[in-house]
């Protein structure tokens, strides 16, 4: 009996050191920066080197050490709701439904005025006028701007108002097929508002820089010309932070970054070569969250390089951006 | 299991017997109709709204009546159906979950709110699964293949050079019946029945589609040949081996009777093979094995089929294989596979093509068994190291470890519940391996013993059948499930082809076929080509209906007209309802040297009023090549609209040969000319879009279509003239729906006037101003 007793105790002992150990462990887990992530898979449209020079300062270079990666948790969409959106927006006829090679069905509601296509399979939806009216420039305020975006997307249904915030205004201007450059407010005839997910101090950006996953392009008399949704679900930080690259190590890895735009993303990066770039002058750097594809749960944070390019057979110097994989590779 | 079955007999029901009743007019209409007088009746061979094709439909048919003489089935559906007329059930039976299927089928044809094509074809598999096993019950004898001989739109392969004795039967065109039955073998070991339906479908999906073309009911030797043919191996190098035959255990015969039906492929498929000849020649599209196959399959209309869209094996073993097993796995699979096609090939180079080719049915077999072997060797393995004390305490160890890992792990209640569990008996174990704690280490140790001993001598004889079966079964089904559901790219039909311009209507639905619809040599003129329509209400009935046919010719120098039809387009009918389509029949004659070298398109269209849509409209394609029309060059118009950018305009089209023609989202684009597929997804200014890779006048260039919403081909497809790449949209750096349509070098824009094509004529259908911008200053409408 004793020497149960005994037993027992050890066993009991020996369960608490295991218990608390483990504890700490877990602890020290959950605060160290986590060695290993796979690199984002941003595609790459242009191959081969081309000579790029970084002009930004080390006091421009004003990022965290460390940083969490976003864990996206998609909730199921179903033919219903965009069968709600779509009787929102006023479509009555029955939608097409086509097969995409890239993104499953595609559903298009249409009628004179617009139309509406939505993917089950990457939780998107795209409204867009099929031309721009003739309107008034009423030169609306940002607050305005703002306001008349988020009303569209959540009275419409494309998301609800929990789950964005704004981000950012982008400013164009557009002459049908002539594609779309930023300028300044004053001259713009497309005020886009970026909205991102309501996460503290995280921006997410898709493939293309200018763009959120979540944005409306309103034309200067405050109508809603364009929308697009990608919806991302619940947005949470990870369990572990991620050691992000500092300024030397983003000065030696350059050649790393993807080019992703050029001509304010008006050149199709396959249609150039390497070689007729002369030059890509980086300017100014951001950190964001990437959403490289509809479908990814994991968004990590990426550098976001912007400058100039020159290129032979353009006569001055275009804009470029590039992404750079932010966090440090093992 | 024939109990099961006929506990839940029925008599077929109404809608039963009208599906079956609607699929013989439409496979076998003169069954209902009698013999048309001269001629043979126009016949489908893909029925959309049910997603049956005509030899899947027949099997379904014989197996549904019983018989497999498709005339006596026929009697016995209108017998039931005379029988329905007269609201009297018939007296015969058919399980009620088939005829819960077959009912269904029938619904989707008739009722407003239709199901998708993707949801309707995997319906169509499982009421063509059901419905073999009222076979499998009924008899133990597989089931031959049902007989095509009346389609018109067959490849006919019986020419005078073909003598009558039969080549070696591949083994791939084995019915699946009979691929069943081997499967079921090794497997029936494991799972029993609970397999063969898995197996079944996978048989029959992965049987015919590539090398057999059973959807037109050819022979197992025109397999063979055409499989020869995409790996290059031609007639003349099968007759040289005449003198090698006895060698090859075959004889002189079957070596003529093989190189005659390789040379009559060739013959009958010389566009194709020009093609082939290429991709083989170039590598620069780098076509799977399967997708070259596949070119060689006449489709519907004419052209050259393109599907499976990718590498069959590897595709269905890798989806299968991730499926079951992961990634790893998957690529072990596909790399497995890869061997066993390898070594078909090798076997075919080295014993020159005298031998027969194994089918994509039993390689599939193969590798399944292979893995399934795999499997339960390992589980045998496992199964026997526990009889050992070595192997208890080893499995008792791998347990408690396990235990007290996921307890550490876990935390919480539970956690510590399972870190005891595992700790007390662990500690015991080890006390009684090393002999401490005296006795009560080892009645410890020994309660683990006699636990682990429980567990192998009394639990495990009698779970371990059904666990293990289920281990291994149940992912399997659930793979063999997943995989057919997610091969809704090897379900779908032929594509049908499409007018550019025009929106895909969810009301209307337009059928047009041409017979025969094969490429034609000149030496075939004259010709009589029959063409067959069939209009269909999809969502409620048709009214104020207008017809309109255009037919064009396109070919070198001037285009001749068309010429006239053997009846004009017959009056509109007052309405067209769900449940009657409406048909009719007409044939133009081509004759020579008017239509040498020319390709001519017949397009029908359809304007109708719908209960929900007025003025809504589509229309169909049928396309017929004789000789080598100049389709391998830009022609006509990929979509209409109103020209909003001429080429070399500044901005976007400052450096190249593309105009902008605006048109709104969902509008049909089609391929301007032949081609390899290169598409892109939603990335950069030009957003979902398309490039089509040819040769024209010597030189090899692109066209672009961009800013689509739905990309409906993949890269690498091949690609003919007139078949849709995609709907129009807005994706990309695009402010309004629009079409960005471009001709390009290889090397980089095009460079006028050195280097055509333009878009000018010949190139589009007429000039249009260059350098515009804007629909005002373009003042162009097209066409």
């Amino acid at each position: 009996m004793k020497r149960r007793k005994i037993f027992i105790v050890i066993i009991l002992v020996i369960l608490g050191v295991l218990i608390v150990v483990s504890f700490i462990l877990k602890k020290e887990e959950a605060t160290k920066p986590s060695p290993s992530l796979p690199l984002p898979k941003i595609p790459s449209l242009l191959e081969g080197d081309y000579p790029i020079e970084v002009v930004f300062e080390k006091r421009d270079f004003d990022f965290p050490s460390s940083m969490y990666v976003l864990q996206l948790e998609k909730q199921l969409l179903l033919e219903n709701d965009i069968n709600n959106i779509a009787s929102n927006l006023g479509y009555t006829d029955e939608p097409l439904v086509m097969d995409d090679v890239f993104d499953g069905k595609i559903y298009i509601y249409r009628n004179e005025e617009s139309a509406l296509t939505a993917s089950i399979k990457n939780q998107e939806f795209d409204y867009t006028l099929n031309q721009i009216p003739s309107y008034v420039n009423k030169q609306p305020s940002d607050e305005a701007l703002i306001g008349t975006a988020r009303d569209f997307l959540i009275e419409n249904g494309f998301v609800s108002s929990e789950d964005i915030q704004f981000v950012s205004f982008v400013y164009l201007k557009e002459t049908p097929g002539q594609g779309l450059y930023l300028t300044s407010k004053e001259n713009a005839a497309l005020y886009q508002v970026n909205f991102s997910s309501e996460i503290d101090d995280a921006t997410i950006l898709t493939l293309n820089p200018l763009n959120t996953p979540v944005y409306v392009r309103i034309l200067p008399d405050g109508s809603v010309f364009q929308a697009h949704a990608s919806r991302l679900g619940t947005v949470t930080e990870s369990v572990n932070q991620y050691k992000l690259k500092t300024y030397e190590e983003v000065i030696n890895g350059i050649n790393d970054s993807i080019l992703m735009s050029l001509d304010d993303g008006n050149i199709h990066l396959p249609d150039i070569s390497n070689t007729s770039i002369s030059k890509i002058t980086i300017t100014s750097i951001q950190i964001a969250h990437l959403l490289s594809n509809s479908t990814t749960t994991t968004l990590q944070p990426v550098y976001l390089l912007k400058g100039t390019a020159s290129i032979v057979g353009f006569p001055t110097e275009i804009s470029a951006s590039m992404y750079l994989p932010a966090i440090l590779p093992n | 299991m024939t109990e099961e079955i006929n506990k839940n007999l029925v008599p077929p029901s109404k809608r039963t017997v009208h599906f079956f009743y609607q699929g013989l007019i439409r496979f076998y209409p003169e069954s209902i109709y009698g013999a048309k007088e001269g001629k043979k009746r126009a016949v489908l061979n893909y029925w959309t709204e049910t997603g049956y094709q005509r030899t899947d439909f027949v099997k379904l048919l014989w197996n549904t009546t019983k018989t497999e003489d498709t005339d006596q089935a026929a009697k016995i559906v209108l017998g039931w159906k005379k029988l329905w007329d007269k609201n009297t059930q018939p007296g015969a039976t058919v399980p009620e979950n088939l005829d819960e299927l077959l009912s269904s089928l029938d619904e989707n044809t008739t009722e407003t709110k239709k199901a998708s094509a993707y949801k309707t074809q995997v319906l169509a598999k499982k009421a063509l699964l059901e419905s073999q096993k009222i076979v499998d019950e009924s008899s133990s004898e597989p089931l031959s293949e049902p007989e095509i001989t009346t389609a018109p739109d067959e490849v006919v392969l019986e020419t005078d050079t073909v003598t009558s004795t039969p080549i070696p039967d591949p083994e791939m065109s084995t019915s699946s019946a009979e691929i069943i039955s081997q499967a079921a073998g090794p497997l029936s070991i494991l799972a029993g029945k609970m397999l063969t339906a898995p197996i079944k479908a996978l048989a029959y999906f992965s049987g015919p589609k590539t090398y057999a073309s059973s959807a037109s009911g050819e022979g197992p030797g025109v397999a063979t040949a055409r499989y020869m043919l995409v790996r290059g191996i031609s007639s003349s190098s099968i007759r040289s081996l005449e003198s090698r035959s006895q060698q090859l255990g075959i004889t002189p015969n079957q070596l003529k009777n093989l190189a005659n039906l390789i040379k009559t492929e060739q013959k009958a498929h010389p566009f194709s093979f020009k093609w082939i000849s290429v991709i083989n020649s170039g590598q620069k599209a780098s076509l799977s094995q399967a997708q070259i196959s596949s070119l060689l399959t006449p489709s519907v209309n004419g052209s050259t089929a393109v599907l499976p869209r990718r590498s069959f094996i590897g595709g269905a073993l890798g989806r299968m294989g991730q499926q079951l097993f992961g990634k790893l796995s998957s690529k072990a699979i596909k790399a497995v596979s890869k061997k066993v096609v390898s070594k078909v090939m090798e076997t075919i180079g080295t014993q020159a093509a005298g031998s027969v080719v194994p089918g994509v049915g039993n390689i599939v077999m193969l590798v399944t068994q292979f893995v399934v072997d795999k499997v339960l060797s390992k589980v045998k393995d496992f199964i026997s190291k526990l009889k050992t004390k070595e192997g208890k305490e080893k499995a008792l160890t791998f347990l408690l470890g396990g235990m007290i890992i996921g307890g550490l792990f876990l935390g919480g209640p539970i956690g510590a519940a399972l870190l005891i569990g595992g700790l007390v008996p662990g500690i015991g174990l080890m006390a009684a391996k090393a002999g401490g704690f005296g006795s009560l280490g080892t009645s410890i140790g020994s309660y683990g013993q006699a636990f682990m001993s429980g567990i192998t001598g009394a639990v495990f004889p009698a779970l371990a059948g059904p666990l293990i079966v289920s281990f291994v079964s149940v992912p399997l089904m659930i793979a063999v499930i997943l995989f057919i559901i997610n091969s809704g790219a090897y379900l779908v039909p032929p594509k049908a082809s499409h007018v550019a311009g025009l929106i895909e209507s969810p009301y209307i639905g337009v059928v047009k076929t041409a017979s025969p619809s094969d490429p034609l040599e000149n030496s075939d003129l004259p010709i009589t080509i029959d063409y067959k329509v069939e209009v269909i209400a999809k969502k409620g009935t048709l009214s104020n209906i207008q017809f309109e046919d255009v037919c064009k010719v396109i070919k070198d120098g001037s285009s001749p007209s068309c010429s006239s039809p053997s009846s004009p387009t017959p009056e509109e009918p007052v309405s067209i309802s769900p449940t009657s389509s409406f048909s009719f029949s007409y044939s133009r004659t081509y004759s020579s040297p008017t239509f040498e070298d020319s390709l001519i398109i017949d397009t029908f269209t359809v304007t109708a009023d719908a209960p929900e849509k007025q003025g809504a409209q589509t229309a169909a394609a049928a396309s017929v090549i004789i000789g080598d029309p100049p389709d391998e060059c830009p022609n006509g118009w990929p979509g209409y609209g109103g020209l909003t950018q001429g080429a070399y305009a500044p901005y976007t089209h400052r450096n190249a040969e593309a105009i902008d023609i605006g048109l709104g989202v969902g509008n049909t684009i089609t391929a301007r000319h032949t081609g390899v597929v290169r598409a892109f997804g939603n990335i950069g200014p030009y957003g979902k879009h398309v490039e089509i890779v040819s040769v024209c006048g010597g030189k090899e260039f692109y066209s672009r279509y961009a800013h689509l919403s739905v990309v409906s081909v993949r890269t690498g497809e091949m690609i003919t003239m007139g078949e849709t790449v995609g709907l129009s949209g807005n994706t990309g750096n695009s402010t309004g729906p629009h079409l960005h349509y471009e001709f390009r070098d290889p090397s980089g824009p095009k460079k006028y006037p050195s280097n055509p094509p333009y878009m000018m004529t010949p190139y589009v259908p007429k000039d249009l101003p260059r350098g515009c911008v804007g629909r005002t200053t373009c003042k162009t409408n097209i066409p």
